[in-house]
C-alpha cells in the first residue's frame, strides 16, 4: 500500500482570534491537503473543539481575544491531550519563545504570515506524527 | 536673753527663735534632734516629742535620690571644723504629713552653723528654707530664654512702613547679608536686596495689606538677591497689627529660605511639561501611523480596483470590486482614528456617514444609499467588524434587491434600543426575505462578523416591501 493512503490527513486546530485571518488559514491549510478540525478562538472553545474532534497539531494564535493567552490553550493542549502546537504571532521575543520552550512547540511562525512558511511548519508537524 | 528697756519686755532667745518664720533645727553632734521651732514642725506635721532625741535620718531616711548624704556630709563637716555652711538650692521631696503617701517634689536652702561652746562645736543649727518657688521659677525662665535663643535662629521682622524701618531679628539681616541692628533701622536696604521683578508684587502686598484691618495675613513667595548667596527664593508670612484701630498698620511676620523647595518644584514642572510634550508626541505618532495604514489600504484597495476595471471576465470583475470595497472599509476606520485623534474608541454615526459616502461612489449611477445614526462610541476593533459587515450587506442588496429595475433606495440606520445597537440595512427591492444559495465569501463574512461581534441577525420583509437585515448586539460594555 502507498504511503498516502494508509497514512490519515493531518489534522489541524485553528486558535485564532480575527475570523477573517482563521479563513485564511483554514484555506491555506485545506490547499496544502491537510484537514481542519475546528477553528477556536480562545481558551475555552478551543478546549471544546479539541475535546470533539482531537487535532494532530494547533495552530495557535499568541494573543487571543478576551485577554486570553495563547500560551493558556497551548499548555491545557500539552498536558490533557498531548497535542503539540505552532506558534503565530506577528512579535513574539526571545523571552517568550524561551517560555514557550517546555511546551515543545513544532515551529514559530511570524505574521503577516507567508504561505511557504506555514506550509513548512505543517509538513513538519506531519513528519513528527511518525 | 533680750531686754528691751523701751517696751519693758524681756524676750527668751529661746522663743525668739521658736517664733522665727524660718525652719530652725538644733541638731546634737551625735546627729540627734535636740530641738526644733514651730515652723519647722508645722512644715513636717510632726509633734516636738516624735522629735527631740531621735536621731536625724532615721526620722528623715536617706534615699538615695534625694540629697541626704550630701545634707548628712555637710553637718560632719561642720561639726568637725566648726566653719558654717551654706548649702544651695538642694533637691528633698517631703511629705507633709507623715501619713500622706505621695511626696511633694521640693528645693531647699540649708545654713548650717555650729554652736560653739569654749571653742567646741557643741551643737549645730539647720536653718532650712523652702526655695521650690523660686527653683521653678528660675527653671521657667531657662526654658524661655532658651526658647528665645532658638527665636533668634529664625528670620523674624517687624516692618513699620510708616516710619519706612525694619526691626529685624539677627537671622533675617544675615539671610539679605546686612548688618544686624539690634534696635531696628531703615527698611529701604531690605528692600534693595529683593529681586527687580518681585519688587511691585512686594510693595503691593504691603499695601493692601496696610488697608487691612488688624490680624489680617501677608503671605508672599519672592525672590532676594544677595552679594554672596546669589538669588535666592523667600517665603514671607506675616500679620497685619496696629496699635488701635486707627494706627497705621504694621506688620510682624517671619522670612524663610524656600529656593530648595522652589527648585524642586520647577524640576517637578518641568517634569510634567515634558511627559505631556512626550503624551503628545505619543499621539501625533499614532495618528500619523493610522494615517499610513490607512494610505496603504487605500492603495491595496485602489489596485484592486484597477485589476477589476482590466478584467475581462465579469464574474472576476465583481470578485475584484467586492475585494476592493472590503478593504476599503476597513481603510475607512483608519482614516477616522486619524481624523479623531482618538486609538481606542470611534464615534460609529461619523464612520457609518464616511462608510457610505465612500460606498455610494461604487455603486450603480441609480441606486441610492442613505444613513442615519445616533451618537455612539464604539470600540476599534468592533469598528472594523461592522464596516465589513455594513459593506456585505449592502453588496447583498445591491446584487440581489434590484433583480427587475435599474433604480433604488438602500437604507443603513443605526439606533440604540434597550442597551443594544441595532443596525439595519434595508432596501425597497424586490428580492425575497430568504435567500437561499448563497454560500460565497460574503456570506462567510457575514456570519464571521456577526458571531465575532456576539450579534443576533434578523431578516425579514419590510412594511413597504422590501428586504431587512437587522442586527442587534449590546454596546461595549
Amino acid at each position: 500500500m502507498s504511503e498516502a493512503s494508509t497514512r490519515s490527513r493531518l489534522r489541524v486546530l485553528i486558535v485564532e482570534d480575527e475570523a477573517l485571518i482563521a479563513f485564511d488559514l483554514e484555506a491555506q491549510i485545506e490547499e496544502s491537503g491537510y484537514e481542519v478540525t475546528d477553528i477556536a478562538h480562545d481558551v475555552e472553545t478551543c478546549r471544546a473543539a479539541a475535546r470533539r474532534m482531537l487535532p494532530d497539531v494547533a495552530l495557535m494564535d499568541y494573543r487571543l481575544k478576551n485577554g486570553d493567552s495563547g500560551r493558556d490553550a497551548a499548555i491545557w493542549l500539552r498536558e490533557e491531550l498531548d497535542v503539540p502546537c505552532i506558534f503565530l504571532s506577528g512579535n513574539l521575543d526571545e523571552a517568550t519563545r524561551e517560555l514557550l520552550a517546555p511546551l515543545d512547540p513544532i515551529a514559530f511562525v511570524g505574521k503577516p504570515l507567508l504561505p511557504p512558511a506555514l506550509r513548512a511548519a505543517l509538513q513538519k508537524a506531519d513528519a513528527k506524527r511518525g | 536673753m533680750f531686754d528691751d528697756r523701751t517696751t519693758n519686755l524681756k524676750i527668751d532667745a529661746r522663743d525668739l527663735l521658736l517664733s522665727l518664720p524660718r525652719k530652725i533645727v538644733v541638731i546634737g553632734r551625735d546627729l540627734t534632734f535636740l530641738d526644733a521651732n514651730d515652723a519647722y514642725f508645722e512644715l513636717t506635721g510632726r509633734r516636738r516629742e516624735d522629735l527631740v532625741g531621735r536621731p536625724v535620718f532615721e526620722l528623715f531616711p536617706m534615699d538615695p535620690a534625694s540629697s541626704d548624704f550630701f545634707v548628712r556630709d555637710s553637718f560632719l563637716r561642720v561639726i568637725e571644723t566648726g566653719r558654717p555652711e551654706v548649702l544651695d538650692a538642694y533637691y528633698y521631696p517631703i511629705r507633709s504629713h507623715p501619713s500622706d503617701e505621695v511626696l511633694e517634689h521640693r528645693w531647699w536652702r540649708a545654713e548650717n552653723r555650729p554652736i560653739l561652746q569654749d571653742g567646741t562645736v557643741v551643737a549645730l543649727i539647720h536653718d532650712v528654707e523652702d526655695v521650690t518657688a523660686d527653683v521653678i521659677a528660675r527653671r521657667d525662665r531657662d526654658v524661655r530664654d532658651r526658647l528665645i535663643g532658638n527665636l533668634s535662629r529664625v528670620a523674624t521682622w517687624e516692618f513699620r512702613p510708616r516710619e519706612g524701618r525694619i526691626v529685624a531679628s539677627a537671622a533675617l539681616a544675615e539671610m539679605f547679608e546686612l548688618e544686624d541692628q539690634a534696635g531696628g533701622g531703615p527698611a529701604a536696604p531690605y528692600f534693595g536686596r529683593v529681586h527687580p521683578e518681585d519688587v511691585a508684587r512686594l510693595t503691593d502686598a504691603f499695601e493692601a495689606g496696610a488697608e487691612a484691618e488688624a490680624g489680617t495675613p501677608v503671605e508672599i513667595d519672592f525672590r532676594i538677591v544677595t552679594p554672596v548667596a546669589g538669588e535666592r527664593w523667600l517665603t514671607c508670612r506675616s500679620e497685619v497689627v496696629r496699635a488701635d484701630s486707627k494706627a497705621p498698620a504694621n506688620f510682624i511676620g517671619l522670612s524663610l529660605d524656600i529656593t530648595e523647595s522652589k527648585a524642586r518644584e520647577a524640576a517637578l514642572t518641568e517634569t510634567v511639561a515634558e511627559r505631556n510634550r512626550l503624551l503628545k508626541q505619543k499621539e501625533i505618532l499614532l495618528g500619523e501611523v493610522n494615517h499610513r495604514i490607512k494610505n496603504s489600504l487605500q492603495i491595496v484597495s485602489s489596485i484592486l480596483k484597477l485589476d477589476a476595471n482590466q478584467a475581462k471576465d465579469g464574474l472576476m470583475q465583481g470578485r475584484l470590486r467586492a475585494a476592493s470595497s472590503r478593504v476599503q472599509a476597513v481603510a475607512s476606520v483608519h482614516e477616522l482614528i486619524y481624523r479623531a485623534g482618538q486609538v481606542d474608541t470611534v464615534e460609529f454615526g461619523e464612520y457609518l456617514g464616511d462608510l457610505c459616502r465612500a460606498m455610494e461612489d461604487s455603486l450603480p449611477p441609480d441606486i441610492a444609499l442613505i444613513h442615519k445614526s445616533v451618537p455612539l462610541r464604539v470600540s476599534t476593533d468592533r469598528a472594523i467588524s461592522l464596516a465589513l459587515l455594513v459593506n456585505e450587506l449592502v453588496a447583498n442588496s445591491v446584487a440581489h434587491a434590484f433583480q427587475n429595475r435599474k433604480d433604488g433606495t438602500i437604507a443603513v440606520k443605526a439606533t440604540i434600543r434597550d442597551a443594544h445597537l441595532e443596525l439595519s440595512v434595508s432596501d425597497d427591492g424586490d428580492g425575497k426575505a430568504d435567500r437561499p444559495g448563497h454560500r460565497g465569501l460574503g456570506t462567510r463574512i457575514i456570519a464571521a462578523m456577526v458571531a465575532q461581534l456576539e450579534a443576533d441577525v434578523q431578516q425579514f420583509q419590510g412594511a413597504r416591501g422590501g428586504h431587512v437585515v437587522r442586527i442587534s448586539m449590546p454596546i461595549d460594555r
